[in-house]
């Protein structure tokens, strides 16, 4: 098998989450050809061991030193790797970062919203408020501290993330116009719907808990989608008395509710349907 | 010219549940159909869309309205509609969420049944099929991936050729081959066996999308990436 195919190979593995498989693959190539920059990036990636990942970031800077991403990859590993050896406290780096993640969380003022001291706590809420250099300043220093290589990965993941979007010049759009965006989808069906109910004259036929229901449906898919976009409101620390995005608790009741209110009164409109359907004669002209 | 898959691949999710979900679905209704059905045109009245009846309030409504969108009247109608369901619907799903998606595929072919009980006021005819919520989601995938590109089986003369065709050009086919028609419904009180408005329903219907994507994607779309 060419070190093509097996790259390739070890692509789809990676992709299809067989870790172990991938990695085989990848070590295979790079014995064929130990120059090989993609297979070594994508074992930076795979292998367990932090000093593995270190070597083989070393050998794709070695193969290609302007490899930005990786570098910057390598000093995280780096600086993770000192703070678990127990450098941390001497070294200088980390009581300059410290203070760092503090002076952002002051100077933008996220303490009045939320009295949090968790810097990963901050870097959301800036990351919420459009501010994505603050936030990726945040998360590379608390990337630096990570003491296990799970939490590691998911800071990492919001990283890259955020370079991605930089990358991409995507268009910041606040968590508040994506709620009420959201609010639209299932009031907009369920009118569409009931006029269908109607026969398309809603003052006609104007059904009292037809249209009582309404207002149930909006306010159901508007607790939908502030569940699902994770961001301060105001419904958190009114009803649960919880800061900033609340627990996944919280969201879970919310979500609930706002689920049963849109879902109730659509099957109510279906009930009402179905029981005009059940007695429903077919005209001898229509045959 | 029939459009067989989209060749990009999805974003923000593995598998398209729904769409799956909706051709199993579909396909299933159509196989025990003839074992639960009796008189056909009475059950057609009752599941079908009839302008008539809605516009007189009788029969099902609400639920007729949802029920003819997943009937059809031959295998021939069945396979036309779940192929482009595959082919459109797949990545619309990605860029919803499939619950946003599902509500926006009912949306439609609500939208398409109510454009053709306008048009169409005094119709007795009853109206079945998916298509009216399958042109909803072709005007979606235009307008999210206008530049996306679609294998399509192509005939010249009996040779089949299979080009990745750019989705605007599917889509403004098939739009084109609706438009005449429903013109000629509309003016000429032209009988064809096609429900050619509830496809322009549906289709235009589509404008709506923006208001169903997921965040990230509805970031994307005004930021002149792909979404």
């Amino acid at each position: 098998m060419s070190s093509a195919d097996l790259l390739r190979r070890g692509i789809e593995a990676a992709h299809a989450n067989r870790k172990v498989e991938a990695r085989e693959f990848f070590m295979q190539v790079v014995e064929v050809d130990p120059r090989n920059e993609l297979a070594w990036m994508w074992l930076s990636g795979l292998v367990d061991n932090l000093e593995d990942q270190i070597i083989a970031c070393e050998n794709v800077l070695t193969i290609n030193p302007e490899n930005q991403k990786v570098r910057l990859f390598l000093d995280s590993l780096k600086r993770k790797q000192q703070v678990l050896r127990g450098e941390n406290r001497e070294t200088p780096q980390k009581s300059h970062e410290q203070p760092r993640a503090h002076q952002v969380k002051k100077e933008h003022g996220v303490k009045r919203d939320s009295p949090t001291r968790d810097p990963m706590r901050v870097a959301e809420y800036l990351e919420q408020d459009g501010k994505f250099d603050q936030a990726l300043e945040i998360y590379r220093v608390e990337a630096a501290k990570a003491k296990d290589l799970h939490v590691f990965d998911q800071i990492y993941k919001k990283i890259t993330g955020i370079e991605k979007r930089l990358a991409e010049n995507i268009k910041f759009v606040p968590p508040r116009s994506a709620v009420f965006r959201l609010t639209f989808t299932w009031p907009l069906l369920y009118l569409s719907l009931a006029l269908v109910q109607v026969g398309l004259k809603p003052l006609e036929h104007l059904t009292s808990y037809l249209w009582f229901a309404f207002p149930w449906v909006v306010l159901g898919s508007f607790l939908v989608a502030v569940s699902e976009v994770r961001y301060r409101h105001v419904i958190w620390r009114k009803i649960f008395r919880e800061n900033g995005d609340c627990s996944l608790i919280a969201r879970i009741v919310v979500g609930t509710a706002g689920w049963l209110m849109i879902i109730i009164p659509l099957a109510l409109l279906l009930i009402d349907s179905l029981n005009r359907l059940s007695v429903f004669q077919i005209p001898p002209r229509l045959f | 010219m029939l459009p067989l898959n989209d060749t990009e691949p999805n974003r923000y999710s593995f598998f398209p549940i729904v769409t799956v979900l909706l051709i199993v679905v579909n396909c299933f209704i159509f196989y025990v159909e003839p074992f639960f059905v009796d008189n056909y045109w009475e059950f057609l009245m009752k599941f079908g869309t009839t302008p008539a009846l809605i516009l007189e309030t009788r029969g099902g409504g609400a639920i007729s309205n949802i029920t003819t969108m997943f009937l059809h009247a031959d295998l021939f109608h069945l396979l036309g509609n779940m192929l482009p369901l595959w082919v459109f619907g797949r990545r619309v799903e990605d860029a919803c969420g499939p619950w946003r998606y599902l509500a926006f595929y009912l949306f439609a072919g609500t939208w398409a049944n109510i454009l053709y009980i306008l048009v169409l006021d005094d119709s007795p005819i009853p109206g079945i099929g998916a298509s009216g919520a399958i042109f909803g989601l072709m005007g979606a995938y235009l307008l999210l991936y206008p530049g996306g590109r679609i294998r399509t089986l192509v005939f010249l003369n009996i040779i089949p050729f299979w080009p990745r065709i750019r989705a605007l050009w599917i889509v403004l086919y098939f739009l084109g081959l609706q438009i005449i028609p429903a013109i000629e419904v509309l003016l000429e009180n032209a009988d064809y066996r096609v429900n050619y408005w509830a496809h322009l329903g549906g289709f235009f219907s589509a404008v709506f999308i923006l208001l169903f994507l997921r965040p990230e994607a509805y970031a994307r779309y005004f930021s002149d990436v792909s979404v």
